[in-house]
């Protein structure tokens, strides 16, 4: 062949390879820059329906998958064998598999939690032996702040599994103060007192009424329970404040609450 | 002599106090600061609201009182206290439950209780003081669903007369028809104090704005605000925390009387 043919083939060749290279790049800005909007639109939209913090989920899946697009288009582009990257990426996703078990299943019960819906942003929620307020919900994991301001983040895989407990779901909440009386108290004026204390306690709501029950006989004091109804706020403020006012009353009524005495004896 | 909650002018570095029932409302005006106290210690047997102004002492800060601040760049004398209506619903009980007989109507009275609301610098300065710690409670079908009230401590009485007089609250005239032909059991209602003008008469008593209720056939309740009777013997007080639509109000009856 000569030898003017052959660099005429070359520069050919070296042109098709430059016009394959700028369309590709081509495709990858143009891919990424529609791929953004496309996904904040939808976005957008599904916020409408169901909320900024699931919207956020959808619009990273929905980026992914219009990067994964993008790439498969400009490495054809590029005149990459995609079968062969294909085979090679089946044979590697059996290995990923194998290796990503927990974090498919955190994504798929990341998926179940978006669609069920057991708790939002800023709710406080009760998880095992965790109690916080949820910072954000992604497609792996729920993170929690902790009331003494610890980060927690909790695999979604563990959250479909375990028992969670959403304290901010109803607006009211009911304080159970378990209450020891001695044997020697008149359990009608226990009642009143307690009657008093939650119409005094401004915290406390007068419907639902409070409720007071015996609940049974112990070793050494007759057990109470004194239910009261509180905004789901207040819980802790009422909790405390009701308690408070139980002692002052009980004190100032002579109702006598028994504890456990130690007595040493010498001998 | 004027009434308690004209506006009055306080002077740098004075204070003045206003007596209403169990509480002392405290005020102070600094060059760059309000200070206001409240102690609920009093004991007092005599609701009347006495205003001292100026006050000679300031009560000792602790234990017991709450105090404000507000910090501005340079305080104006002028300050009003000026007694409101609840910032929520007053869910009201009659004495017993009581039957409204079908298509019958009665004319029922109620005591509201007041807050104070202190204004100061133009109204970018307010803050406001309950005179009677009410209790809440839920008004509503469950306790997932519903709206947080006032649970009012006077009942509801067909006289006037029953109701005690006192000048730390507001009477509210109920009209209720009974336009079903069913009886009615009315143990408790729900009363709109947001929605509400605060009235005050040529006697200095306080009143809201009159309501009108009417239970209909399927359920439903219509309520109405009535306009005073005379305008020429009260004044609008305090007007509404809430705006008030024009015309009646159709609600579903649980939602009036639970």
């Amino acid at each position: 062949m000569p030898d003017w043919l052959t660099s005429s083939a070359e520069l050919i060749l070296e042109s098709e390879r430059a016009a394959n290279l700028g369309r590709a790049l081509l495709l990858l800005a143009l891919g990424l820059v529609l791929g953004r909007v496309l996904t904040r639109t939808l976005a957008a939209l599904a916020g409408r329906f169901m909320g900024p913090a699931r919207a956020k989920v959808v619009q990273n899946m929905a980026w992914y998958a219009v990067v994964f697009v993008v790439i498969t288009s400009v490495l054809r582009e590029l005149n990459f064998d995609l079968s062969v990257l294909l085979g090679a990426a089946g044979v590697l996703s059996v290995a990923i598999g194998f290796a990503s078990q927990t974090s498919a299943s955190n994504v798929i019960s990341g998926i179940f939690l978006l669609v069920e819906r057991p708790f939002e942003p800023g709710d406080v929620i009760e998880v095992d032996s965790v109690t916080g307020e949820v910072l954000g919900i992604d497609l792996m994991s729920v993170r929690l702040r902790t009331f003494d301001n610890l980060f927690v983040r909790l695999p979604n895989e563990s959250l479909i599994k375990a028992r969670i407990t959403n304290l901010s779901r109803f607006p009211l909440r009911r304080v159970d103060i378990p209450v020891g009386v001695s044997y020697d108290s008149d359990l009608e004026h226990v009642r009143r007192v307690l009657e008093r204390i939650a119409s005094d306690e401004p915290l406390v709501l007068q419907e639902p009424a409070p409720v007071f029950n015996v609940k049974s006989l112990g070793d050494s004091a007759v057990l109470l329970s004194f239910n009261v109804w509180v905004v789901r706020d207040d819980f802790l403020a009422a909790r405390a404040k009701v308690i408070q006012r139980i002692l002052v009353a009980f004190r100032e009524e002579g109702i006598e609450i028994p504890f456990p005495h130690q007595v040493e004896i010498q001998k | 002599m004027s009434p308690w909650w004209t506006s009055i002018e306080l002077g740098e570095e004075q204070a003045a106090l206003w007596r209403a029932g169990s509480v002392d409302l405290w005020i102070r005006r600094d060059a760059h600061e309000w200070r206001i106290a409240v102690d609920r210690s009093a004991a007092r047997e005599d609701e009347e609201v006495q205003v001292l102004h100026p006050a000679d002492r300031w009560p000792e800060e602790g234990a017991g009182i709450e105090v404000v601040r507000f910090g501005s760049d340079r305080t104006s004398p002028a300050l009003r206290v000026v007694p409101v209506l609840a910032p929520r619903p007053v869910v009201c009980r009659p004495e017993q439950p009581f039957r409204l007989l079908p298509q019958t109507e009665v004319t029922a009275f109620v005591g509201c209780p007041l807050w104070l609301r202190v204004i100061a610098e133009g109204g970018a300065l307010e803050f406001e003081v309950d005179l009677h710690r009410p209790s809440g409670t839920w008004f509503g079908p469950d306790t997932q669903s519903g709206e947080l009230c006032f649970a009012n401590r006077t009942r509801l009485h067909l006289r006037r007369e029953r109701l005690k007089h006192s000048p730390l609250r507001a009477t509210t005239r109920l009209l209720l028809h009974n336009r079903t032909d069913q009886v009615l059991t009315l143990s408790q209602f729900k009363l709109p104090a947001p929605s509400l003008d605060l009235l005050v008469d040529s006697d200095g008593s306080f009143w809201s704005q009159a309501i009108e209720v009417g239970f209909e056939r399927g359920g439903s309740a219509e309520i109405e605000v009535l306009p005073s009777r005379d305008p020429r013997r009260v004044q609008v007080l305090s007007p509404a925390r809430l705006p008030r639509g024009h015309g009646r109000l159709i609600s579903a009856l649980s939602h009036v009387l639970g």
